[in-house]
C-alpha cells in the first residue's frame, strides 16, 4: 500500500552535482537517502502546462521508500508518494 | 572517447513515427562525436541512400538495418554485416511487405531463418518479444525465446538489446535482460531507439503520432513518456548503462562488424533476347537497316553517315541492348495501337527515330546528338517515352510479363509535408477550430511549410493570433514537419528493370492499386545508386488525340493519319495566333494567350520555339521581351561573336536551348562535346561556385586559344550562365510542338471531336471542365446534359437532326455526375439496352440504384426528356423508396403535392454541386441583375473600349496565378457569359486585396483598360466581393 499525494507536498532537498537527491527534510526530520531504486522522466502536455519532471523512487536510511520528483522547469522537490 | 555508436535510429522515413530527416540524424551524430551511425527504420530501407551519402560526407560510418515486424506484432533489430546481408535485409522486407496486407508488413521467424546470413540481430525494442516476456514476468519462455534466435543467428550475431529511456521499469528491466544475457552467453548491447535528433525533437514526434492516430495531442493516449529518445552522446549512453559497460562497448563491436556498402556495380540492365547469331549491336544496326527507309524516302549519304556514326557510338558506349530494350518497348506499343512517343533529348537521336521510339525527325530540325549521346558520358542517357494516359498500364503490364515481375518494379515517389497539408493535419492536432485550419489552408500562398509564418503574417485575418504562444507552436511545428515524407506513392513513370533479381537490390511492397510493385526509392535514390530506370510517364494529350482521331473516323468515315499531316496549314496557325487555343497542348496557358499575338507561330519551328520560350525560366531570364521584339523586327539580331550565328540564328541570337549550350561551348572553347554538356549540366545543377568558376577558366582560355579577346569571351559565357535557369532541350520542345500542332489541327477541324475527346481526357492542362464546354459553345458546339437514355459512361457526340448547320453536339457523359460510379453506370446502361426508361418510375424500379446517385442524376437533369420538374422527382423518390416494384399503380393523395420547379439560380447550384459545371447557365447569368448598377460592362463590351478608359467588371475565375517569376504581380483570367478578360494586379492591389484574389470564385474588378499588341488587359485597382457589392446596392436603394 502507499500514500499518494494528489497535491504534492514540497520538499527542501540536498542533491548531489547530477541532481540526485542526497537527502532531504520531512516532518522537520532529515531523511538521508540509502538508495535510489528507480529514476525515470516525465515530460507531457507541452502544447498547454508542459510538465517535465524527474522521479525518483528512493529508500531512505530510516528505511522508508517514496517517490519524489523535481521540476525540471523550477527546479523545484515534491513529494509525491510514500510506501507503507 | 568515442565509444557508442547508437544502432537503433528512425528517421522520418519511419514514416509518422521518426521526427528527424536521415541527414539531420547524421549531422547531430557528427556534433556529438559518435563515430557511426545505424538506420533502422521500421520494416524498410526507404531512407537509406540519402542517410549513406550523408554519412560518407560526415566522415561518419553507415551501419545499414531496419527495425523489422514479427507476425506476433513483436520489433526485431537487424542489421547488414555486408553486401550479402544487405541482399538478405532486402529480401526480408519484401516478403514481409508483399505477403501481407499492404500497410501491414511482417515476417514470422522461418523467413528469418531463410535470410539470416549475414545479418546481425539485435532483440528489439521495448516491443521485442524477449523484453515484453520479461516486463510481464516470463522469464523462462524469454530463455526459450532467446535460444530460438540463437539457433538461427548463431551466438556471435544475437545481442540482446538494453534501453534505458527513463521509463519507470527501465531499470529492472535492464537487469532481467543482462541476466538473460550471462545465462546464455549472449552479448548485450545499449541503444536508445531513437526517434528524433535532439530532445527538442519530442513535441514534433508527439504531433506525428497524433497524426498517425488520426487524433489531437489533448485525446491521444498513445504519447511517449518523456522527450529521452534522442540521439545521446557516449558519456550520457555511459551513464545510462554503467552498470553494464560491455552493453557500450558492444555498439563498437557490432559496428566494427558491419560494411555494407550500397556498391551495386553487379547490377545491370537485362540482355535483350537476340536471335541466334547476333549481337546488340548487330541486331541493333540490322532494325536500323530495315526500318531506316520507313522514315526517310531517300536515303542519301548525309542520314548513312550520321546513322552509322550513332550506331558506333552506341556499341562504343554498351548501349546496344538499352536500346534494343527501349525499342522493344516501343514496337509492342506500335503493334498494339497505343499511342508513345519518345521524349526529352532522347529525340535528338536518329537512331532513335528510325526506330521508332521519337517522332521528330533529328536531320530535318537540326537536333544536335551531343545532348544525348556523346563519347565521353559516364551514366545511360534517359530515355523517356510518353504514353497515352488510357493506355499506359498496357505497357506496363508488358514489360512486367517481359522481363518477369522478380525483375521489374515502379519507382516511388514519396507524398512529403508542404504549406496546405502541414496547416491542415498539425492545426487538427493542436486542435484548432476546423473554419480557422481551412482558411489558412486556402488562404496560403507558398508552397513550402517552412514560408507559412511569413506568408500569414501579411494578412489581418490572422493578426489576432500572432503573438500568441500556440501560433508560435504552430508555425514552429509547420516549419518542423517541412518536407517529411507523409506517404508513399507511385512515380508517374518510373520503371526499373534489372537482370538481378530486384529484392536483392531495393526492398519492394505493394503499391495501392491493386497488383502493382514499387520499389522503396524514389527516382533521385534510383540515380544515385547508379541503376536505370525507363519511364513510361502517362501523357494525357496523347490519349485526347487518339480518341478525337477515332471519333472523327467514325463520324466522318474518313481515315485520320496525323503523323502524315503537313505542318503548315494556314488555318491553323491563324488560330493559334489568334489565341484561341483553350485544350490545345502547350499553349493554352494565359501567358501563352497574351504571347501568341505576338509572337505570330506560322511554322513548326516557330512553334518549337513557342513551347521553350514561355515557360518561367526564360521569363525570369528576360529573354522572353528580347526575342518578341526582334521576331517584331523593332530591334536588330545580333551576336557576341560571328562563331555563334549558325548556332543561335533560328532563335534570333537568344540562347534558348540546352543544345545551343553544347554548340556554343564547342565552337567557342574547343570543348569537346562530352566537356560542353558538363558545362551544361553544371549550369542547370547550380553547381557549386568553385566548380562554376573552373569551368570558366576553361572556358576563357579555350577561347583565346581561338583568337576571342577575353571581355567578349566573359560575355559569351555570362549569357550562357543566364541561360542555366531555365534549360529545355530542342528535341524535347519539337516533339511537344509536333503534338501542339496536331492538337491545334484537331481543334481547327474536327471541333466537336476535339471537345468531346478534350472533355474525356480530363483531368489535363489549364482549364476546368466548366470552362472547357463554354469555350466549346462560344464555337457554336451545343454541350447537353447527361440523358438517362442518351448517354454513355463517357462522352459521346449526338446527331442533331432539327438543326442542319450544328448537326453535331455532345452529350455528357455519366462520369460527370457525383456518385455515379462504374456499377451504377454500368447497371443503367445494360438495363435500357433491350428497351429505353419510359418514365422515372420506369427507371427507379429497373436500374435498381441507391438513393444518392439517381437524386444526383435528377438535379444533372437525366429525366428532363420525360418532362418532369426536378424538386417533384426528388420528392416522388421518397414514396418509391417504400414501394416495391410489383405492387399495383395506387397513388394516395399524401404522395402528390404540388411543388415549386427550381429557379435558375437554384438548378445552376445543383449542376455545380452535382458534376461541377452546368450546361446551361454561366454563375455571372444569375448575378449580374443583382450587381449590374454602376455601369458593370460585359466582356464584349469592354473589348470595343479604347486603352486608359476606365472600367466595372465581374466575372468567374478561371485562372489566377501569382508566378514568383512575376517580381510581385499577380494575373487572373475572368470569364463572363460572353468572353474571357484578362486581369493584372499589381503588387501593391494584390495585398491589399489577396483574400479575395485567392478566396472568391466571383470577383468584381474595377481598373483601367491597357492595349498592346492586339492584347487587352484590365490593370486592376479594386477588386470586390460580388456580395458585398451585392449589399452595397441594395442597401443603398
Amino acid at each position: 500500500m502507499s500514500k499518494l499525494f494528489h497535491e504534492a507536498i514540497t520538499l527542501e532537498v540536498k542533491e548531489d552535482i547530477q541532481h540526485k537527491p542526497i537527502s532531504f527534510l520531512y516532518k522537520s526530520g532529515k531523511e538521508g537517502v540509502e538508495e535510489i531504486c528507480e529514476q525515470w522522466r516525465v515530460s507531457r502536455e507541452w502544447w498547454k502546462r508542459a510538465t517535465d519532471r524527474e522521479y525518483f523512487r528512493v529508500r531512505t536510511v530510516r528505511g522508508i521508500v517514496c517517490e519524489m520528483y523535481r521540476d525540471l522547469l523550477t527546479g523545484a522537490w515534491y513529494l509525491q508518494r510514500i510506501y507503507d | 572517447m568515442n565509444n557508442y555508436v547508437e544502432l537503433h535510429c528512425h528517421s522520418n522515413f519511419s514514416i509518422l513515427d521518426g521526427a528527424s530527416h536521415p541527414e539531420d540524424l547524421v549531422a547531430r551524430a557528427s556534433e556529438i562525436g559518435i563515430p557511426a551511425l545505424a538506420l533502422t527504420d521500421h520494416d524498410g530501407l526507404y531512407g537509406i541512400i540519402p542517410f549513406h551519402k550523408a554519412c560518407l560526407a560526415a566522415g561518419l560510418k553507415p551501419v545499414i538495418g531496419a527495425e523489422m515486424t514479427l507476425k506476433n506484432g513483436s520489433h526485431l533489430t537487424l542489421l547488414a554485416k555486408n553486401n550479402r546481408g544487405y541482399s538478405n535485409l532486402c529480401r526480408l522486407i519484401t516478403r514481409a511487405q508483399l505477403e501481407q496486407r499492404k500497410g501491414s508488413p511482417a515476417i514470422d521467424k522461418r523467413d528469418l531463418a531463410q535470410y539470416s546470413g549475414d545479418l546481425i540481430c539485435l532483440s528489439g525494442c521495448r516491443k521485442g518479444e524477449i523484453t515484453t516476456l520479461i516486463a510481464s514476468g516470463r522469464t523462462e519462455k524469454a530463455h526459450e525465446v532467446a535460444r530460438g534466435y540463437i539457433d538461427i543467428f548463431g551466438q556471435q550475431d544475437f545481442y540482446i538489446e538494453l534501453q534505458n529511456n527513463l521509463y519507470p521499469e527501465d531499470k529492472r528491466i535492464c537487469h532481467a535482460l543482462v541476466k538473460i544475457a550471462k545465462d546464455l552467453n549472449l552479448g548485450s548491447v545499449a541503444i536508445n531507439n531513437v526517434h528524433y535528433a535532439t530532445t527538442e525533437g519530442y513535441r514534433l514526434h508527439d504531433v506525428l503520432t497524433c497524426i498517425r492516430n488520426r487524433t489531437t495531442l489533448d485525446k491521444c493516449d498513445t504519447l511517449r513518456l518523456n522527450s529521452e529518445f534522442h540521439l545521446k552522446s557516449s558519456k550520457e549512453m555511459t551513464e545510462l548503462f554503467q552498470e553494464c559497460p560491455e552493453a557500450i562497448s558492444n555498439t563498437i563491436t557490432i559496428a566494427e562488424k558491419c560494411s555494407a556498402n550500397l556498391d551495386f556495380s553487379q547490377y545491370r540492365f537485362p540482355d535483350f533476347p537476340l536471335p541466334e547469331g547476333e549481337t546488340a549491336a548487330s541486331y541493333l544496326a540490322k532494325l536500323c537497316r530495315q526500318k531506316i527507309h520507313k522514315r526517310y524516302a531517300n536515303v542519301n549519304q548525309e542520314i548513312e553517315a550520321k546513322v552509322n556514326y550513332e550506331l558506333k557510338l552506341i556499341e562504343k558506349l554498351a548501349l546496344s541492348g538499352y536500346f534494343l530494350v527501349v525499342w522493344d518497348i516501343m514496337d509492342y506499343a506500335e503493334r498494339n495501337g497505343i499511342p508513345a512517343q519518345g521524349r526529352g533529348s532522347a529525340a535528338n537521336s536518329t537512331v532513335a527515330y528510325i526506330l521508332g521510339i521519337t517522332r521528330v525527325d533529328p536531320i530535318k530540325n537540326k537536333l544536335f546528338l551531343g545532348r544525348f549521346l556523346n563519347e565521353e558520358m559516364s551514366s545511360v542517357p534517359d530515355i523517356d517515352i510518353d504514353v497515352s494516359t488510357a493506355h499506359r498500364e498496357k505497357l506496363i503490364q508488358y514489360v512486367y510479363q517481359k522481363y518477369e515481375r522478380e525483375h521489374v518494379a515502379m519507382v516511388c515517389t514519396y507524398v512529403t509535408f508542404q504549406a496546405r497539408n502541414a496547416i491542415r493535419e498539425v492545426g487538427k492536432v493542436l486542435g484548432m477550430p476546423p473554419d480557422l485550419i481551412d482558411k489558412m489552408a486556402k488562404s496560403v500562398s507558398v508552397y513550402d511549410a517552412k514560408g507559412i509564418e511569413q506568408d500569414l503574417a501579411g494578412l489581418k485575418e490572422f493578426e489576432s493570433y500572432f503573438s500568441s504562444a500556440p501560433w508560435q507552436q504552430f508555425t514552429s511545428l509547420c516549419r518542423e514537419i517541412a518536407d517529411f515524407p507523409r506517404h508513399l506513392s507511385i512515380h508517374n513513370g518510373g520503371m526499373i528493370i534489372s537482370s538481378r533479381t530486384l529484392s536483392e537490390i531495393v526492398p519492394l511492397e505493394k503499391a495501392t492499386m491493386p497488383g502493382r510493385i514499387v520499389c522503396q526509392w524514389d527516382k533521385d535514390d534510383i540515380a544515385d545508386s547508379g541503376l536505370i530506370k525507363v519511364d513510361l510517364l502517362g501523357l494525357r494529350m496523347l490519349s485526347l488525340i487518339h480518341e478525337a482521331c477515332q471519333l472523327a473516323e467514325e463520324n466522318h468515315k474518313t481515315k485520320l493519319d496525323l503523323d502524315r499531316l503537313p505542318l503548315d496549314d494556314r488555318e491553323v496557325y491563324d488560330m493559334i495566333c489568334g489565341g484561341d487555343t483553350i485544350g490545345v497542348f502547350q499553349v493554352e496557358s494565359r501567358a501563352q494567350l497574351q504571347t501568341l499575338p505576338q509572337t505570330k507561330p506560322h511554322s513548326i519551328e516557330d512553334l518549337t520555339i513557342e513551347v521553350a520560350l514561355v515557360r518561367p525560366g526564360p521569363l525570369q531570364g528576360n529573354m522572353v521581351h528580347p526575342y518578341i521584339r526582334r521576331r517584331n523586327h523593332l530591334e536588330k539580331v545580333t551576336y557576341l561573336h560571328p562563331k555563334l550565328k549558325p548556332i543561335l540564328e533560328e532563335t534570333l541570337g537568344i540562347v534558348l536551348f540546352q543544345e545551343q549550350v553544347i554548340q556554343v561551348a564547342t565552337a567557342i572553347a574547343d570543348f569537346t562535346p562530352g566537356e560542353a554538356d558538363s558545362l551544361r549540366r553544371a549550369m542547370t545543377r547550380k553547381k557549386p561556385k568553385r566548380a562554376m568558376d573552373e569551368m570558366r577558366q576553361r572556358f576563357l582560355e579555350g577561347a583565346t586559344r581561338n583568337g576571342i579577346d577575353n571581355d567578349k569571351a566573359s560575355r559569351i559565357f555570362q549569357a550562357l550562365e543566364g541561360f542555366a535557369e531555365y534549360g529545355f532541350c530542342k528535341s524535347h520542345a519539337a516533339g511537344f510542338a509536333l503534338l501542339c500542332y496536331q492538337s491545334a489541327w484537331l481543334k481547327r477541324y474536327y471541333p466537336v471531336e476535339f471537345y468531346c475527346a478534350l472533355l474525356n481526357n480530363q483531368p489535363m492542362g489549364f482549364y476546368s471542365p466548366e470552362v472547357i464546354v463554354r469555350d466549346a459553345k462560344r464555337h457554336g458546339i451545343e454541350v447537353l446534359p447527361a440523358d438517362i437514355n442518351k448517354s454513355s459512361d463517357r462522352c459521346t457526340i449526338e446527331d442533331n437532326k432539327t438543326c442542319p448547320e450544328r448537326s453535331r453536339r455532345i452529350r455528357l457523359g455519366f462520369r460527370y455526375i457525383k456518385e455515379v460510379g462504374e456499377k451504377a453506370m454500368s447497371q443503367i446502361m445494360a438495363e435500357r439496352q433491350s428497351t429505353p426508361y419510359v418514365s422515372f418510375d420506369d427507371f427507379y424500379f429497373r436500374a435498381g440504384l441507391a438513393r444518392k446517385p439517381v437524386e444526383n442524376l435528377i438535379l444533372a437533369g437525366a429525366f428532363d426528356s420525360f418532362g418532369c420538374q426536378k424538386r417533384q422527382l426528388l420528392w416522388r423518390l421518397g414514396p418509391l423508396e417504400k414501394k416495391g416494384p410489383t405492387e399495383l399503380p395506387l397513388e394516395f393523395g399524401d404522395t402528390k403535392v404540388s411543388l415549386p420547379d427550381f429557379t435558375e439560380l437554384e438548378e445552376m447550384k445543383a449542376d455545380y454541386e452535382v458534376q461541377g459545371l452546368s450546361t446551361k447557365y454561366h454563375p455571372m447569368h444569375a448575378l449580374r441583375r443583382d450587381i449590374s448598377r454602376d455601369g458593370l460592362l460585359k466582356s464584349s463590351e469592354v473589348a470595343r473600349l479604347p486603352s486608359n478608359a476606365r472600367v466595372r467588371i465581374a466575372g468567374y475565375v478561371i485562372t489566377r496565378q501569382r508566378p514568383p517569376t512575376a517580381k510581385g504581380f499577380a494575373f487572373m483570367t475572368l470569364e463572363d457569359e460572353e468572353g474571357m478578360l484578362n486581369v493584372i494586379i499589381k503588387p501593391n492591389v494584390y495585398h491589399r486585396y489577396r483574400q479575395i484574389f485567392k478566396l472568391e470564385p466571383l470577383i468584381l474588378v474595377q481598373g483601367t483598360i491597357q492595349r498592346q499588341h492586339d492584347i487587352l488587359n484590365i490593370i486592376a485597382d479594386t477588386l470586390i466581393r460580388p456580395c458585398d457589392e451585392w449589399e452595397k446596392q441594395t442597401s443603398s436603394v
